[in-house]
C-alpha cells in the first residue's frame, strides 16, 4: 500500500521535474542549435542542425565590435561588482552590527532605489551624462549597474551576516584583533558564501544589462554585449543575422553558466556549523 | 598575571537598563573567583566590563594597579571563554589556537612551542587539524581553553564554559579546571549560575542579584554565615527551609516547636518577629526512644530517596501565633498554605527506611538555626553561635 504511494509520489515528482527542465532547457538548446546551423538552413524547419559548421562563431570574432564589446562587458561587469560588493559589505556588517540614528532610514531608502523602474531614469541620465562626459564611457554603465544592485547586495548581505554568532566577533577582538581584523579575518570568511551570491547577482545584471548599455554607450568604446548584438549585420542586406545572434548568444551565455556552476560549491551553507554548540 | 579590582562599578546600557549597580570589589592575583547569581543579574555584563567589551558607565577597573576603562580589549591581555565557546567555525583546531599569538606577531616557531604545549597540557594533540564542526562538546570546550591559555594572558575569563555540557562531562571537567588553574597559577574569574559549582570550584565567591553584591566571600562563609535571606536561599542544595518565627518570653518560636533561647546563643535577641532559616541538612531524624526535648512531629508527604541521600517533604503546623509575615514574599521560594503551614524539606539518613504518609519525629540542630530580619531580610549576625565563622 505504502510502496505503491511512494511509487506514485516519485512519479509525480520525477515528471513534474522532467517537465521543468524540459520548458527551461528548449529555447537554450534551440539558440545553440541555431548557432551551429549553415546560414542557409536556418530557415529549415529543423531542431536540429543538417551539418554543424562553426561559421557563425568565425564571423562574430571577425567582425571588430564583438570581441570588444565582450572585453566591455567583462571588464564593465566585473568593476560594478567588486565596487557594490565591497560597499554593500561595509553597509550590511553596519546595518546589521552597529546602532546608528537612521539606520532604518538607510535601508528602506536602499530598498526604494531597487524600486525604480530602470527605464524612468534614462532619459535624465542620458542628458547629464552627455553633459559631464560619462556618455560612452566604461564609468558611465558602471555607476548606475552599481549604485542599482547595491539594495540587492546589501539586503542578501545583511541576512548573511545575522548568521554569524556575534560571540567570535568579541572572541577575535578579546584574541587581540583590531575591529578590522576581527571584521576581515573573522566575520568576510564566514559571511563568503553570502559574498559570492551577491558578486554573481551584481555580475549578472551588469552582464545581462540591455537598456543602459543600449542608451547609455554609442561606440565600440563602452557598447556592452548585449547592446552590440542589436548592431549585428548580416553578410547581406536580404540576410537576417539570426546565425550570428545565436553564436554571441551562446558565448555570452557560457560564461555566466560556468560561473554559477563553479561558484555553486562556494555558495553551500553550513559553513557557520561548529561555531557555536547548537 | 595580574590582581583585578573593581572601584564602584555601574553599567546602564543605551536603553535604560542597569545591569550592574555600584560593585566594588578585589580579585587577589592568581585567585579562582567566581561570579554567581541567577539568571539576568549581571554576571555577563560585570566580564564583558573586565574584558573590555562593554564600556563601564560609572567607576573604575584596575588591573595590577592600572585603569583599564578606557583600554581597548586587544591591549588588555585576557583571555576570554564563551558559553558558546566561539570556536572560528572556517579554521581547525591548530589554526584557531594560533590566531591570538599570530595576530600578536609572535614568530612562527615560538608559535609551534606554545601551541604544541597548550595542546599537550589539554590533550588535544590528536585533534589539532580536526575542524570545530567534528569536535564533540566536551572537546570544544578544551579547544576554546586552549586558545586561552596560549596566550599566558594576565587572567582568564570564563563565561559559564561548562553550561552546555552534560552533568558528568561537566563533573569531569570541573575538576580539570580547577587543577589546571592551580598548576597555571593564573587569575581565574568564572562565571556561574550553579551554586554547586560555584562552591566546588571557587577560592571565594560573589553572589549578584539584580546587577548589586549580595555577599563577597569564600564558598564556607557564604553557606555558614549568609549575609540575608537572599544568599541563605541561593547557596546550598536543597535551599534553606524558611518559617515565620517569633521571640517571646525567652523563647523562640517556631510553627511546630519552641525552642528556649539560652540553648541558641550567649548573645541578645530582641523580642519581636522573625524569619528562621533552618537548612534541610541541620534537621535529623530520632528514633522514639531518645526523643530530645524539642523534637517534633511531622507527616511526610514525599519522599525522594537518591542513594546517598534521603530529601523528606513534609509541612508544618500553624502554631498558635500568626506572624506578620503572612503569607511569605514569593522571593523565599517557599510557600505558606493558607493555614499558615509552611512546606519545608528535610535531609535525612537514607539508611532508615521511610514511606511516604508516615509519621516522623524531627529535631533541629540547635545552634544551626539562622534568624533573619523581617523587614531588611539581614541576618541577625550576633544571634546564632556558629562554628567556622572565617
Ligand atoms: N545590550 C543590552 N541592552 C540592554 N539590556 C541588556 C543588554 N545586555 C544585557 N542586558 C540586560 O542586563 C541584565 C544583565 O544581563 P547579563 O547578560 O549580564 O545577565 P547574566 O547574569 O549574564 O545572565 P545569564 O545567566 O542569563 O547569562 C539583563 O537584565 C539583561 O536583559
Ligand atoms: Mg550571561
Amino acid at each position: 500500500m505504502s510502496g505503491q504511494r511512494d511509487f506514485m509520489q516519485k512519479i509525480f515528482w520525477g515528471a513534474s521535474t522532467l517537465v521543468t527542465i524540459v520548458y527551461a532547457i528548449i529555447p537554450v538548446v534551440w539558440i545553440i542549435s541555431l548557432s551551429f546551423k549553415r546560414n542557409v538552413d536556418l530557415s529549415d524547419n529543423r531542431f536540429f542542425p543538417q551539418r554543424i559548421t562553426l561559421e557563425n562563431y568565425y564571423a562574430i570574432f571577425q567582425d571588430a565590435q564583438f570581441p570588444a564589446a565582450l572585453y566591455n562587458s567583462l571588464a564593465i561587469g566585473l568593476i560594478s561588482t567588486a565596487l557594490a560588493v565591497i560597499l554593500a559589505t561595509f553597509a550590511a556588517y553596519a546595518i546589521v552590527r552597529l546602532r546608528f540614528p537612521g539606520k532604518n532610514l538607510v535601508l528602506a531608502s536602499s530598498l526604494a532605489i531597487a524600486m525604480f523602474p530602470p527605464i524612468s531614469i534614462i532619459g535624465p541620465l542620458f542628458n547629464m551624462w552627455r553633459t559631464i562626459g560619462l556618455f560612452d564611457t566604461w564609468a558611465g554603465l558602471i555607476l548606475p549597474y552599481m549604485t542599482l544592485t547595491l539594495p540587492l547586495a546589501i539586503w542578501t548581505l545583511s541576512a548573511f551576516f545575522r548568521e554569524v554568532p556575534w560571540d567570535l566577533e568579541k572572541a577575535a577582538r578579546v584574541d587581540g584583533a583590531t575591529p578590522f581584523q576581527a571584521f576581515r579575518l573573522v566575520i568576510v570568511p564566514l559571511a563568503a558564501p553570502g559574498i559570492f551570491t551577491a558578486a554573481i547577482l551584481v555580475f549578472i545584471f551588469a552582464w545581462n544589462d540591455f537598456l543602459f548599455a543600449i542608451s547609455l554607450t554609442s561606440t565600440n568604446n563602452a557598447r556592452t554585449v548585449p547592446a552590440a548584438i542589436a548592431f549585428f549585420t548580416g553578410s547581406s542586406r536580404f540576410e537576417q543575422p539570426t546565425g550570428s545572434i545565436a553564436a554571441a548568444s551562446v558565448v555570452v551565455t557560457a560564461p555566466m553558466i560556468a560561473l554559477v556552476l563553479l561558484f555553486q560549491k562556494r555558495i553551500v551553507a553550513g559553513l557557520t556549523a561548529g561555531a557555536v554548540k547548537g | 598575571m595580574a590582581g583585578i579590582v573593581l572601584d564602584h562599578i555601574s553599567k546602564t546600557f543605551a536603553d535604560g537598563t542597569v545591569a550592574v549597580s555600584d560593585v566594588s570589589l578585589a580579585i587577589a592575583d592568581g585567585e579562582f573567583f567566581i561570579l554567581l547569581g541567577p539568571s539576568g543579574c549581571g554576571k555577563s555584563t560585570l566580564l564583558n566590563m573586565i574584558v573590555g567589551l562593554e564600556t563601564v558607565s560609572l567607576g573604575s577597573i584596575k588591573v595590577d594597579g592600572q585603569i583599564v576603562n578606557n583600554v581597548d580589549p586587544k591591549d588588555r591581555n585576557m583571555a576570554m571563554v564563551f558559553q558558546s565557546y566561539a570556536l572560528y567555525p572556517h579554521m581547525n583546531v591548530r589554526q584557531n589556537m594560533e590566531f591570538p599569538l599570530k595576530l600578536a606577531g609572535m614568530e612562527k616557531r615560538e608559535i609551534a612551542r606554545k601551541v604544541h604545549r597548550a595542546a599537550s597540557i589539554l590533550e588535544l594533540e590528536d585533534l589539532l587539524e580536526r575542524m570545530p564542526r567534528a569536535l564533540s562538546g566536551g572537546q570544544r570546550q578544551r579547544v576554546a581553553m586552549g586558545r586561552a591559555i596560549v596566550r599566558e594572558p594576565h587572567a582568564f575569563l570564563l563565561d559559564e564554559p561548562l553550561s552546555n555540557l552534560d552533568a558528568k562531562l561537566r563533573f569531569q571537567m570541573r575538576a580539570e579546571m580547577k587543577g589546571l588553574q592551580k598548576k597555571l597559577g593564573t587569575t581565574m574569574v568564572y562565571v556561574t549560575h550553579d551554586q554547586t559549582e560555584a562552591m566546588t570550584l571557587g577560592d571565594r565567591l560573589v553572589l549578584l542579584r539584580q546587577g548589586k553584591i549580595q555577599q563577597i566571600g569564600t564558598p564556607r562563609e557564604l553557606y555558614s554565615a549568609p549575609r540575608n535571606l537572599f544568599v541563605a536561599g541561593f547557596i546550598g542544595s536543597p535551599a534553606m527551609n524558611f518559617l515565620p518565627a517569633e521571640v517571646k518570653d525567652n523563647h523562640l518560636r517556631l510553627p511546630m516547636v519552641q525552642i528556649p533561647l539560652e540553648q541558641l546563643s550567649p548573645g541578645e535577641i530582641k523580642p519581636g518577629h522573625y524569619i528562621a532559616g533552618i537548612r534541610p541538612e541541620h534537621m535529623y531524624c530520632t528514633d522514639d526512644g531518645q526523643r530530645p526535648p524539642h523534637a517534633f512531629q511531622v507527616k511526610v508527604e514525599i519522599i525522594e530517596w537518591l542513594g546517598a541521600d534521603a530529601y523528606v517533604h513534609f509541612e508544618t503546623d500553624k502554631g498558635d501565633w500568626s506572624s506578620p509575615i503572612s503569607p511569605f514574599p514569593d522571593e523565599l521560594g517557599r510557600k505558606m498554605t493558607r493555614e499558615g503551614g509552611v512546606a519545608m524539606t528535610a535531609r535525612l539518613d537514607p539508611s532508615r527506611k521511610i514511606t511516604s504518609g508516615e509519621s516522623l519525629t524531627l529535631a533541629i540542630n540547635q545552634e544551626k538555626i539562622h534568624l533573619f530580619d523581617i523587614s531588611s531580610g539581614l541576618r541577625k549576625k550576633n544571634v546564632i553561635k556558629h562554628t567556622g565563622w572565617a
